[in-house]
């Protein structure tokens, strides 16, 4: 393993002890977002928000930091990329309090700070008021209330741009670009006139932000004494003077401007799950030139990897970054920076996100480089199968030569860069209350209130096919209600929310002439995530074996027991043992949860979108498996009232027993191909099966898994001991990562009942 | 043919090379004082019970013909003394306290069960192991186990202690590409104190098997204090010279894991 460098250990050692809000940061985004709105009161909302992101380009402080080889911050944290939407989001005297809280933690100054705040008051009324609610938009807020569905509509800040452009053209190419176009456009056409110059308009400004850092540069030059810093300032002012203005020529300029086309991204809508996608295919082509002409080491491109990796390494956000996999061609992709991603990982000790893409053919010693690196025991990277994904993108309409590119964003969501507006957090549907609702008649268990459909008294149900049949009636109900509900708010967002940098950096909105939030996109769909698939699964194996084929119970006894919340434990034990489990290789449930899977891939094909393809499939559930667990009753699968769903596709916590083959056979049953929007699985492992001796195993174990067609997989390792006392004393553990929900988080910050689910999680390595 | 197994275990990844199955079929003839799997001693189904995980539902003390399930003193007791092992306690306890451990399936079960994972045996090389208890004590079922998986193309391996007829070994010798022989104690009278049988039949079926396994590992459980000694070890060196074959042979660690079985089968750890 390559050793860090003494300057990457000076500002590793920063970045981990860099407290919580950085004070040079706080309002930089606010501050010349705001003026701008006001100085351009009255004019069209498009020109006004591309002036407001324009502004912050080129106003927001240059902050260089000592020892950076990289420049650039995207200082934008959640509190200022909520007001920067200023009044879509109702404000209150609480949320001014709060933000008054933090711009008081900055150093801004009195008066700047008061500007922030009236402005935001002025501000108010700003964009016009919710219309009344259509009858659907009731129904689904009615429902949203009872816990099935939940539909936040947008996009946003979860995209993977076109940023190669940036690197190949330069902001001042990308310009020329829209001249050209607007030079084709007619005259009459004045709406597209009008998105061409707010491209424009962000396209300058992101011309001019090398040149200010490299002022920034030769002012810090001016003052400094240290050798060394001279030095890397001297560097940074030659880098910065060019890119991202002009096309990168040199590694190091590639990676400058890649971090700067970044940030300008999440300045436009936060930085959150904004990702870079992928790193080792953008920017092989530099590296690969500069090593060919000397003009580079292995170790110092290294270390500008480190630099890179310390940038998108910031609290509460997940910027993916992507490696390996498959190219154009059908070949395997990996290159010298595949490696050296995996390489930077492991030397830091953390990184915000990193995915490896699999296929067939990729090469063990990258697989087993990758679970290595996971062994160190943060769960990271994550992998992705090409040989399911790319088939189920292409069968979804994404052309095959595009769906060989794809990238994740985020948690575990994946998009086409610089191609697609994926919506990827559009709408989650609670399967397990959808079946919930199937056995009471479209009643709430837990509220009383009727959310769905009436389906007819279970107590007259005859056989497991009625189950289901008012299942698929309860289910495509609330599908559409959710999809309703994202298409309203995509009408909404697209008129309300124009976004010109992401229009600016994502193939089709230039020559369509519409944004990339108002379907500009060449590929515009959303993600639409059933959650608690494994439970449905559980629930119904378990009705299907105990009630309808053992007749242990009858159903209305059965609902009996539901309704109380099993009463008596022993026979909720009954529920949970005498029935099979999805994830221990057994088809008498794994086929339930191949079957709830595809009824919701199929019902959500026939469901239109506002434009384009419509809603992919994507058996995810993040946390949200908590709050969609606590509005659910009591369910045949032995869960009591209350309790979590499972995580994504995973098994439901401790149920599978059969080892690592059994539970990846389960999940392999899936009709992972039919979702294009990646399924999500963790899979925990001990940390003995990351030692040398065993890792050959893991290496065939994750080849087979991608042979037999399991989707997305992570690994949890760790060992329950350890994070029972971390449970019991936090601050002695305050370091230790976990995986949750494809979101790397210390698991000392994760509330109680998180941990538990964590820790009563199955160790597949029995002792 | 049906047999008696008290355990399939999927992932093991040391017992022979590559992704494995075990299954651990049960009854021993040996009674070695260090056993981790005492469940697999007695070739009949015995019952476990686990009181920490009894959740009071009582429904053992009408399902027991016996009356063995009972309160004494407001504790609730497992009388053993009376226990013919019915199981139907076991049958009914979804809390996990009763669990009967030992069920008699047919070969053809278990070799569909282990060919679940053929795509990890054939990607790692691995297959099937039969351990136990003492596998060859049911050489018929074991032979038509070994016969399904060769069938479907799965390398076997067999874990045995030795102390079984040499007829037993012939019956499998075609079918087994790796035989991992425990040899516990050289010495006759020491291995018969530890372990209650003598040592000839193992010796001498080791050498008659050194001739004609494919591949064959000896393994000794290197316990302290009993067969650690220099002696021992001289002698165990010996042995193996005298095979007639180079033989592989290792040194498993002792460890403890398995002492908490004895409690919950009613049995006395033996002392060492």
């Amino acid at each position: 393993m390559e050793p860090l460098t003494p300057r990457i250990e000076k500002l590793r050692e920063a970045v981990l002890n860099a407290p919580p809000f950085d004070g040079a940061y706080v309002g930089q985004r606010l501050l010349p977002a705001l003026r701008a709105l006001e100085r351009n009161a009255g004019a069209p909302l498009p020109v006004l928000r591309s002036r407001m992101l324009a502004a912050v380009i080129s106003e927001s402080a240059a902050v260089i930091r000592p020892g950076e080889l990289i420049a650039g911050y995207n200082y934008s944290r959640a509190d200022e990329a909520v007001e920067f939407e200023t009044n879509l989001r109702r404000r209150t005297p609480k949320s001014r309090q709060r933000l008054a809280a933090y711009l008081e933690q900055g150093c801004l100054t009195v008066q700047d700070k008061e500007y922030i705040l009236d402005a935001l008051d002025r501000s108010e009324g700003f964009y016009p008021p919710e219309p009344d609610l259509p009858e659907a938009a009731q129904a689904y807020q009615n429902a949203s209330l009872g816990g099935v569905v939940w539909s936040p509509g947008v996009s946003e800040n979860h995209t993977v741009l076109g940023y190669e452009k940036v690197l190949r053209l330069g902001f001042a190419g990308l310009v020329k670009k829209i001249d050209a176009e607007a030079a084709a456009t007619p005259a009459a056409d004045t709406e597209k006139h009008t998105f061409l110059a707010c491209l424009r308009e962000v396209a300058k400004s992101a011309c001019g932000l090398g040149r200010r850092y490299a002022q920034k540069a030769r002012e810090l030059l001016a003052s400094c004494t240290d050798e060394q810093q001279r030095r890397d300032l001297e560097i940074i002012i030659k880098v910065t003077a060019r890119v991202p203005e002009r096309p990168a020529r040199t590694f190091r300029e590639a990676v400058q401007a890649l971090w700067f086309a970044h940030i300008i991204n999440t300045w436009e809508d936060g930085i959150n799950a904004n990702s870079i996608g992928r790193v080792d295919q953008i920017l092989y082509p530099y590296y690969r030139k500069d090593i060919a002409a000397g003009r580079i080491t292995k170790a110092e491109a290294f270390e500008l990897i480190c630099c890179l990796w310390l940038k998108l390494y910031r609290d509460y956000d997940v910027q993916q970054a992507m490696v390996g996999g498959l190219d154009a061609a059908g070949k395997d992709a990996a290159n010298d920076l595949s490696y050296m991603a995996l390489d930077v990982t492991e030397a830091l000790g953390f990184v915000r996100c990193l995915s490896v893409r699999l296929h067939r053919g990729s090469p063990d010693a990258l697989v087993r480089r990758a679970l290595e690196v996971v062994g160190r025991g943060k769960g990271i990277p994550f992998f992705f199968n090409d040989e399911v994904l790319i088939p189920a993108l292409a069968s979804n309409g994404i052309a095959p030569r595009d769906a060989h590119d794809y990238a994740a964003i985020g948690c575990v969501e994946i998009t086409i860069p610089g191609k697609a507006n994926p919506h990827a957090v559009s709408n989650r549907v609670n399967l397990l209350k959808c079946l919930e609702l199937a056995l009471n008649d479209g009643v709430s268990m837990t509220s009383g209130d009727r959310l769905g459909p009436a389906t007819g008294r279970a107590e007259d149900f005859t056989c497991i096919a009625d189950v289901v049949a008012a299942y698929e009636t309860q289910t495509a109900y609330f599908i559409r209600l959710a999809c309703g509900e994202s298409n309203r708010l995509e009408t909404r967002y697209g008129r309300l929310l124009p976004m010109a940098y992401k229009s600016l950096l994502t193939e089709g909105c230039l020559r369509s002439g519409r944004d990339f939030n108002a379907g500009g996109a060449k590929y515009n769909y959303h993600e639409s995530m059933p959650m608690g698939i494994p439970n449905v699964a559980d629930s119904l194996a378990a009705l299907d074996q105990l009630v309808f084929q053992e007749k242990r119970y009858t159903l209305a006894e059965t609902l009996n027991i539901l309704r109380g919340n099993f009463a008596d434990e022993s026979v909720r034990r009954e529920f949970l043992h005498a029935a099979p489990k999805f994830g221990n290789d057994d088809d008498r449930a794994d086929n339930w949860a191949a079957y709830a899977m595809a009824h919701y891939c199929r019902e959500l094909r026939g469901v239109k979108g506002v434009s384009g393809l419509g809603f992919f499939a994507q058996p995810f559930t993040f946390l949200w498996l908590i709050e969609a667990g606590s509005m659910t009753a009591a369910t045949p699968d032995g869960r009591r009232d209350g309790e979590n769903l499972a995580y994504s596709v995973s098994p439901m916590q401790g149920r599978d027993t059969g080892g690592m083959t059994a539970v990846l056979n389960s999940i392999a049953k899936l009709p992972a191909r039919m979702a294009a929007g990646s399924t999500s699985a963790i899979i925990e492992a001990d940390p003995a099966l990351f030692e040398p001796g065993r890792l050959v195993h893991m290496v065939t174990l994750m080849k087979t898994a991608v042979q037999k067609g399991v989707g997305q997989l992570q690994f949890n390792v760790v060992s329950a001991e350890t994070l029972k006392k971390a449970q019991e004393r936090p601050d002695e553990y305050a370091n230790l990562a976990v995986r949750v929900s494809g979101f790397s988080q210390r698991f000392c910050l994760l509330d109680k009942k998180l941990q538990d689910h964590i820790i009563a999680r199955t160790k597949h390595e029995k002792m | 043919m049906d047999g008696m197994i008290f355990d399939i275990q999927r992932f093991s990844l040391d017992d022979g090379p590559g992704i494995r199955t075990t299954v651990f079929l049960k009854g021993c003839g040996m009674r070695c004082a260090w056993c981790h799997n005492p469940e697999g001693l007695t070739a009949d189904p015995e019952i476990m019970f686990y009181p920490q995980k009894c959740v009071g539902c009582g429904k053992c003390f009408q399902l027991c013909p016996n009356g063995c399930h009972r309160m004494e003193d407001s504790s609730r007791v497992f009388d053993r003394t009376r226990c013919v092992r019915c199981g139907a306690c076991a049958a009914q306890c979804w809390a996990g306290a009763l669990v009967m451990t030992g069920r008699c399936v047919s070969a053809q079960e278990v070799v569909e069960e282990i060919a679940k994972d053929a795509l990890f045996y054939e990607n790692s090389g691995g297959g099937a192991t039969f351990s136990g208890g003492e596998p060859l004590r049911q050489p018929d079922f074991l032979l038509e186990m070994l016969a399904g998986c060769k069938e479907r193309g799965f390398t076997c391996a067999i874990e045995t202690a030795g102390q079984v007829p040499w007829k037993a070994f012939e019956k499998v010798l075609p079918l087994t590409d790796l035989f991992l022989y425990d040899l516990k104690i050289v010495d006759g009278a020491l291995h018969r104190k530890m372990t209650g049988a003598g040592n000839e039949r193992i010796l001498n079926n080791l050498r008659r098997l050194a001739g004609r396994a494919k591949q064959l590992i000896v393994r000794t459980p290197e316990i302290p204090g009993v067969n650690d000694t220099p002696e021992e070890k001289r002698r165990l060196v010996e042995t193996l010279g005298s095979l007639g074959r180079k033989v592989e042979h290792v040194y498993l660690p002792y460890h403890a894991l398995g002492n908490g079985k004895y409690d919950s089968l009613g049995m006395e750890k033996p002392e060492f």
